[in-house]
């Protein structure tokens, strides 16, 4: 593995926070919606908004609708790619992503069921639903797939796929005996979507988020004597179960929280991973914070897309993150395998 | 030999006609029961209300698990969702009609009920006007043409009474959604966006061009709607309270401000019966109410 300068690491990640900025930036001043914007308006509006004043129309817009689903934009996108760096990790599976083990079954069926109460008893909040959901789903693989104090990546892999395959035919079912005008909805949030959420909500999303990315990024070093096999990083130092255990449990936390306020949103978590070992290589001191960073930053043009193609009517971001980021993909591997060919 | 064998294929021909005869006899009586007491299988909601009020809800032997109105039809026998149909619950109620939609139930299952001898008829109206016509064909069906005429007359007459007590009435900006999160509106080609416009409003969701768009919440707010409709729940005490409180951070919505959100039964204006009609009474009356003061 090249050594990894400071300076380099540095750089890189400076550029990818400069471009993530830039990503919310954009997405402030477009819209379905026309606003006026200049530095001063913007001002005043800030300090309406901070002082909870009545404010204009636009500024309403700007700091009420874009800013706060810009930052959950930016939260669910740099989570779900760093959660599937610890998925690939820890699984040691290129195909791993981070509803890999269960988390996307769970919560989808309780964010349905929650979706139904709400048509039947009014309050029942779906996120909340679906980070039980998912909590569930952790706590059942977990225990299904941990012997003798250890965790087997052959079992904790079929206890994932076995409690989502449980839980998707639940979805089945219930979807099946619903009534029709639950269905929109409930196919909506299976497709991923991003919707206003409160600025309580980011925070919310962002206290659970700390912790659980401390330890994804203080692992980067037992992630990259992991990929020489269990036995080696053993023999090298690392304490391979605890590491194991705690990883699954980070990444499936922000899987958790990700899901819970934006639905199933697929291929960021399984290929902003790969497409940032195709251009910066496989040092996981990098990749995981340059996965957070870049993963944010697409989601948060992926989703200013979602807003305006069809607009006044939003499309689901997964179609977007998938129909750009496939093509993309595999434009990277061609061009990486020319390079090496070379 | 030859006499016997003679003799016996002519009383076999006997006992083949005699049994022919008592078959037929037996049909004949069948069909006198038939046409005395049609049973009848209804595989949609709307089409088991028009059913109830041409008054002939006795009739019902099946129903599916989302027909709830009116209470009665919550006694009948359930033969499934509406896509999800037990074909042999329907063979087992042995009726004589099936009513169905095109769009809700499965055209599969419709065809296999034709092609197994059962009258089949089914119905997808699409605007108000193919209600009426779709309440008339039911009722020729049920031979209850009479009181079909009847009732399409008296819906007919209800309806002009609302549209000619809105049609001078400036045009309200209504903003109406299916469900809140994510925010999905009723849009184009959908008897909600139909019925706005007749009870004297603009649907501000209609320009999304889907009938069921997730709608921008920003286009909400810039389009400043003065009445907001949420039929994302069903009636229960406290949904108008939670309807207020989820629009309650968005106080410059004029609707907002002026505490003009309702919350409104969605099978009213979505279910092609009878009550539609009722749904735009219901609607007329929310965007005009001083036109409808004392009744």
């Amino acid at each position: 593995m090249p050594a990894l300068n400071k300076s380099k690491l540095f750089l890189i990640l400076s550029a990818l926070m400069v471009m993530l900025a830039l990503a919310i930036l954009l997405t402030l001043f477009f819209g379905p919606a026309e606003v006026q914007i200049n530095f001063s308006l913007l001002k005043e509006q800030f300090l309406a908004l901070v002082k909870s004043e009545p404010m204009s129309q636009s500024g309403a817009i700007i700091f009420r609708i874009r800013v706060p689903r810009a930052l959950l934009a930016a939260l669910v996108g740099g989570g779900l790619a760093i959660a599937g760096v610890g998925f690939q990790a820890l699984l040691r599976n290129p195909l791993a992503d981070p509803y890999i083990l269960g988390v996307s079954g769970g919560s989808a069926f309780f964010a349905i069921i929650g979706m139904i109460l709400a048509g039947s008893i009014g309050f029942a909040p779906v996120p909340g639903f679906a980070f039980a959901g998912a909590l569930i789903a952790i706590a059942l693989v977990l225990l299904v797939a941990r012997t003798e104090g250890r965790l087997p990546v052959i079992t904790l892999l079929l206890a994932g796929v076995v409690v989502n395959a449980f839980f998707s035919a639940l979805v089945m079912f219930i979807l099946s005996i619903s009534s029709t005008r639950h269905l929109p909805g409930a196919i909506y949030w299976m497709m991923g979507n991003l919707s206003e959420k409160s600025y309580s909500t980011l925070a919310f999303v962002a206290l659970y988020y700390a912790p659980a990315i401390a330890i994804l990024l203080s692992r980067a070093r037992d992630f990259n004597l992991l990929s020489l096999g269990e036995e080696s990083a053993e023999q090298l130092g690392v304490k391979v179960e605890h590491s194991k255990l705690w990883t699954f449990l980070s990444a499936s936390l922000i899987t958790a929280v990700a899901v819970s306020v934006s639905g199933l949103i697929g291929f960021v978590g399984l290929m902003v991973p790969h497409i940032l070992r195709l251009i910066f290589g496989p040092d996981h001191r990098l990749l995981l914070p340059a996965s957070f960073l870049f993963g944010a930053s697409f989601l948060v043009l992926c989703d200013l897309l979602a807003r305006v193609i069809i607009a006044p009517a939003e499309l689901p971001v997964g179609v977007i993150t998938a129909v750009l980021g496939g093509p993309f993909f595999i434009w990277l591997l061609h061009s990486s395998r020319e390079k090496l060919g070379k | 030999m030859r006499y016997l064998k003679t003799i016996s294929a002519f009383l076999m021909a006997l006992a083949f006609l005699a049994s022919a005869f008592s078959a037929c006899s037996q049909k004949q009586a069948r069909e006198e029961v038939k046409a005395r007491s049609p049973r009848v299988v209804s595989l949609a909601p709307n089409l088991t209300e028009i059913v109830f009020a041409l008054g002939m809800g006795d009739h019902l032997v099946g129903v599916t698990e989302h027909c709830n109105y009116p209470p009665e039809a919550k006694t009948k026998p359930k033969l499934g969702g509406l896509k999800n149909i037990n074909i042999e619950a329907v063979l087992a109620q042995e009726p004589d009609l099936v009513l169905a939609t095109r769009d809700g139930n499965e055209l599969e299952l419709l065809d296999k009920l034709s092609e197994l001898g059962l009258k089949v008829r089914s119905y997808q109206p699409e605007n108000l006007d193919q209600v009426l016509d779709t309440i008339l064909e039911v009722g020729i069906e049920l031979d209850r043409k009479e009181q079909a005429q009847k009732l399409v007359a008296d819906l007919e007459k209800q309806k002009q009474l609302i549209e000619k007590s809105v049609k001078d009435a400036p045009a309200v900006p209504v903003f109406l959604f299916f469900q809140r999160e994510p925010l999905i509106a009723a849009g184009a080609g959908t008897f909600a966006n139909d019925l706005i416009k007749k009870a004297g409003g603009v649907n501000l969701a209609e320009d999304a061009r889907i009938p069921y768009p997730h709608y921008s919440l920003e286009i909400v707010l810039e389009k400043s709607p003065e009445v907001i409709i949420d039929v994302s729940m069903s009636e229960f005490p406290g949904a108008q309270a939670e309807a207020e409180r989820w629009w309650g951070k968005w106080r410059d919505i004029p609707a907002v401000k002026n505490h003009r959100i309702y919350v409104l039964n969605s099978d009213l204006i979505t279910r092609p019966g009878p009550r539609l009609f009722q749904g735009l009474l219901e609607l007329a009356k929310i965007l005009h109410p001083e036109r409808f003061q004392g009744n």
